[in-house]
């Protein structure tokens, strides 16, 4: 019977302890994840590109040279475990970054991990839990108070449990959701702290990731811009020239017409030579500014944020929320950039 | 920051940074004949015809570039490729995974606490089903 009191008064005064509820690191974290995902999506994008790169580089090698190819397994006299082409002594289909996605993948799992311990839907099995006791608490003194008129003792438990103000249920409800939450708010500090070093150093490693992809690409643009300046200026010259053939004034207008009929399919060439070069002027200034790093610097940023949030005693996520909000922003930057040197590299015919 | 995260990130920094460099001359010495190749273009464009010597030596400076463009592209992935069987890539990813087993550790705490708490309406509704029976079995005897 002492325990049931004993755990009565250790619910009421849970019941006044401050801590912050569920909903307050839940919603940060979930967006946390949402935000990694994200980050993730980005990152699989760059290490593919970066993979066919490599593909196409051993392609070349081997047009080069071709005796670097060789057949690794594929003979059955030999009773081969794999078939494999083999350049160099690795495949020819690399499978490039292969740990750095690993990590990517582990990061990924650690947001979720976190989001699981924030959202760990046990309040509908404590409500449950609670929800019997008061009948329960009652009962039991009842029952306790029968049992000691039966062996001579007077006791009054009945009365002493319909006292507490508020009902029983409803205490000790929010006791066990205190704990449970004051359970994981602590193991949210203790994870994201630990994390905080080893997470700032993957987001390195996947900036440099995205920073060579962009590097890459930002050559490529480069030779595209080169070539539709050279034929921008190839188109430039007929026209200056024909210009030079331009009729005087009081010329016929017989003359001046078939000037301007031999002018017009030059002019015509020029517009749409500038046309392109205009483009893939766009197109490389989008990967001169493009900053592909960014998401990631930024996810650093908010994580370091959120272990700073949690380890307050009454966590305030004010600061989290705003850099979420500016990581979307990067993120949807980052797919329009993306998305105009895509366009670059790969026209649409 | 304990000695083992700065090493790892000190040779992160170390091995981005040789990179870059190495990029960077290579940028500079692509950007230096790239201006070489507009004094071909500007001539085409004010409408004038480039010699057979001019037309050559624009061809191997054409020629240079995919050269340096093609080194710097296999410099960018040679490094990545150093960086990622790096010791430095292989500590942080056994890091990362000793975090995600305690975690998933905590998770089963969490767990069994709530187990823990809903057993304790089932303890209470067992000792009260219990000594109403023997209250009963009190008033019957």
């Amino acid at each position: 019977m002492d325990r049931v009191f004993r755990w009565t008064v250790v619910a009421c005064a849970l019941a006044l302890l401050p801590a912050c509820s569920t909903t307050d690191f839940a919603k940060p974290i979930g967006d946390f994840a949402a935000a990694t995902t994200d980050a993730s999506t980005a990152f699989s994008g760059y290490a593919d590109s970066l993979e066919k790169l490599k593909q196409e580089k051993n392609l070349i090698d081997v047009a080069d040279k071709p005796s670097l190819l060789q057949p690794v397994g594929c003979d059955l006299i030999t009773k081969p475990s794999k078939c494999e082409l083999q350049i160099a002594g690795q495949p020819l289909k690399p499978k490039f970054l292969v740990h750095t996605r690993q990590i990517m993948a582990a990061i990924v799992t650690y947001s979720k991990n976190l989001q699981a311990i924030a959202t760990a839907d046990d309040i509908a099995k404590l409500k449950t839990a609670s929800d019997a006791i008061p009948a329960d608490v009652n009962g039991l003194a009842k029952a306790v108070d029968a049992f000691s008129k039966q062996v001579g003792r007077s006791t009054n438990l009945a009365g002493q449990v319909a006292a507490i103000s508020s009902p029983a249920g409803e205490i000790i409800t929010i006791a066990l959701t205190k704990i449970a939450e004051y359970e994981k708010l602590q193991a949210l500090r203790g994870a994201t702290e630990r994390m905080n070093t080893i997470f700032a150093d993957s987001m390195a490693l996947m900036s440099f990731v995205a920073a060579s992809n962009q590097g890459i690409a930002n050559r490529a643009l480069s030779r595209n811009f080169e070539a539709a300046k050279e034929a921008y200026a190839a188109a430039v010259g007929p026209v200056v020239n024909k210009l030079k053939e331009k009729p005087k004034p009081g010329a016929s207008p017989e003359e001046q017409l078939a000037f301007k009929k031999q002018l017009a399919p030059l002019q015509d060439n020029l517009r749409v030579a500038l046309v392109k070069y205009e483009a893939a002027a766009e197109a490389f200034n989008a990967g001169l500014t493009a900053k592909p790093e960014a998401v990631f610097t930024k996810l650093a940023d908010l994580h370091a944020n959120l272990v700073d949030a949690l380890e307050m005693p009454n966590p305030d996520f004010q600061t989290v929320f705003k850099k979420l909000q500016e990581f979307a922003a990067t993120a949807a930057t980052l797919a329009t950039d993306v998305k105009k040197i895509d366009d670059a590299l790969h026209p649409k015919t | 920051m304990n000695s083992a995260a700065d090493k790892r990130a000190s040779t992160i920094r170390k091995i981005i940074a040789t990179k870059q460099a190495v990029i960077d001359g290579i940028n500079a010495d692509m950007a230096r004949l790239e201006k070489q190749l507009d004094i071909f273009n500007d001539k085409v464009a004010s409408g004038a015809s480039l010699t057979d010597a001019e037309k050559l030596q624009k061809d191997i400076i054409k020629d240079s570039l995919n050269t340096m463009q093609d080194n710097a592209d296999r410099i960018e992935l040679l490094t990545l490729d150093a960086l990622d069987n790096s010791a430095a890539v292989a500590n942080i990813s056994s890091q990362v995974d000793q975090a995600n087993q305690e975690l998933t550790q905590v998770k089963q705490q969490i767990q069994q606490l709530t187990d823990t708490l809903t057993n304790l309406g089932n303890i209470l509704t067992g000792v009260t089903n219990l000594l109403g029976s023997l209250t009963g079995l009190l008033a019957a005897l």
